[in-house]
C-alpha cells in the first residue's frame, strides 16, 4: 500500500514513518506533502491508498484536507495524527470521515491499534 | 530566585503558576520517556526565572478567550542537539542542521503544549489555539526574556544524556 503523510514537520514525517515500521507495517511505500493544500496537488499522482495527516498545517490544515477531498468524491481512507487530541477534536474528526485521531505523543502500539483492519 | 506565587494564572483561574509549570514538565517527561526512550526527572521546585544564559530553546503561544501565555524549553546547545537527535532516531555524532534541530525541538514542544492543552477543562479547552513553535537562539534567547514578563521556571534533567532543560511559562497578562 501507499500511505501519504502530510504534516509540515520533517521531524514528525520521518517519525510516522519510523513508529509505522516499528509497529510491524513494512513493505508500504511512504510519500510525503508539506501542507493539506501541497497533498491536495499531489493527490492524483501519488495516488495513495491511505493518508495520515497533521491538524494543524500553515496554508491548509488536515481537517480542510479532509473536506476537501471528500467534497470533490475522493475517499481514500484518513487519519489524524495530532497534538491537540481533544475529546472535541476527536469528534470533529470522526464526524469529516476521518477512521481515527491519534494523539502526540503516541507509541507503536497505539499506532498498530489504530491502523488495524485499516493497512494490511 | 524565589518561589512562585500561588497567584493564578491569567486565564485560568484554577491553575496557579506553579501548577501549569509543573505540568508542563510532566509533559515533556511523558513524551520524553514515550518517544525518546529517555529518562527526565525534574530538579527542584518551580521559580520564578531570571537566568540570561540561554543558548538555544523554542518557544509557543497559546491564546485563549480570557487571555494568551507563552511556554517555552530552552538548554544548552549541547543538550537540545542531544534530545533533537534521540527524538529524530540519529545517532551520536550524526550531523544536525540548525533546521532540523529548530524542527525537531518544535516538534517536542508542540506535543508538550498539546498534552497540557488536554489536561485543562474540556469546556476550556476548545477556547486554546496553539500558535506555532518558534526557535531561539543567541541574543534571542536574552530578548524573549527581557520583556518585563513574569517568567517561572523548573529544570529537568536526563541523567542517561547529561540532558538538561529548562522550562519557561511566561505570563502575559491580558489588558
Amino acid at each position: 500500500m501507499k500511505i501519504l503523510i502530510v504534516d509540515d514537520s520533517l521531524a514528525m514525517r520521518k517519525i510516522v514513518q519510523r513508529t509505522m515500521r516499528q509497529a510491524g507495517f513494512i513493505n508500504h511505500d511512504f510519500c510525503e506533502a508539506i501542507n493539506g493544500r501541497a497533498a491536495l496537488e499531489s493527490i492524483e499522482s501519488s495516488a495513495p491508498d491511505f493518508i495520515l495527516a497533521d491538524w494543524n498545517m500553515p496554508e491548509m490544515s488536515g481537517m480542510e484536507l479532509l473536506k476537501a477531498l471528500r467534497s470533490k468524491g475522493i475517499n481514500i481512507p484518513f487519519g489524524f495524527i495530532t497534538s491537540e487530541g481533544t475529546d472535541e477534536m476527536k469528534q470533529r474528526a470522526l464526524d469529516a470521515g476521518a477512521s481515527f485521531l491519534i494523539s502526540k505523543p503516541f507509541t507503536a502500539e497505539v499506532m498498530a491499534e489504530a491502523l488495524k483492519g485499516q493497512i494490511r | 530566585m524565589s518561589a512562585a506565587q500561588p497567584s493564578p494564572v491569567s486565564g485560568h483561574q484554577e491553575l496557579t503558576p506553579d501548577q501549569l509549570v509543573n505540568a508542563t514538565s510532566d509533559a515533556l517527561t511523558e513524551i520524553a520517556k514515550m518517544m525518546l526512550g529517555i529518562n527526565l526527572e525534574k530538579r527542584g521546585p518551580v521559580e520564578e526565572f531570571h537566568n540570561q544564559d540561554l543558548e538555544c530553546g523554542v518557544c509557543i503561544g497559546m491564546t485563549s478567550t480570557k487571555g494568551s501565555w507563552n511556554v517555552a524549553l530552552f538548554g544548552s546547545e549541547k543538550g537540545n542537539q542531544a534530545i533533537s537527535r534521540a527524538f529524530l532516531g540519529m545517532a551520536d555524532d550524526a550531523p544536525l542542521p540548525k533546521e532540523e534541530l529548530a524542527d525537531a525541538l518544535g516538534e517536542i514542544l508542540n506535543m508538550v503544549a498539546g498534552v497540557l492543552k488536554r489536561k485543562v477543562p474540556a469546556e476550556e479547552a476548545k477556547h486554546i489555539q496553539l500558535g506555532l513553535p518558534m526557535y531561539l537562539s543567541g541574543t534571542d534567547c536574552f530578548k524573549y526574556l527581557s520583556k518585563g514578563l513574569r517568567a517561572y521556571g523548573q529544570t529537568i534533567a536526563g541523567s542517561e544524556l547529561d540532558i538538561e532543560v529548562i522550562l519557561v511559562w511566561k505570563e502575559e497578562h491580558s489588558t
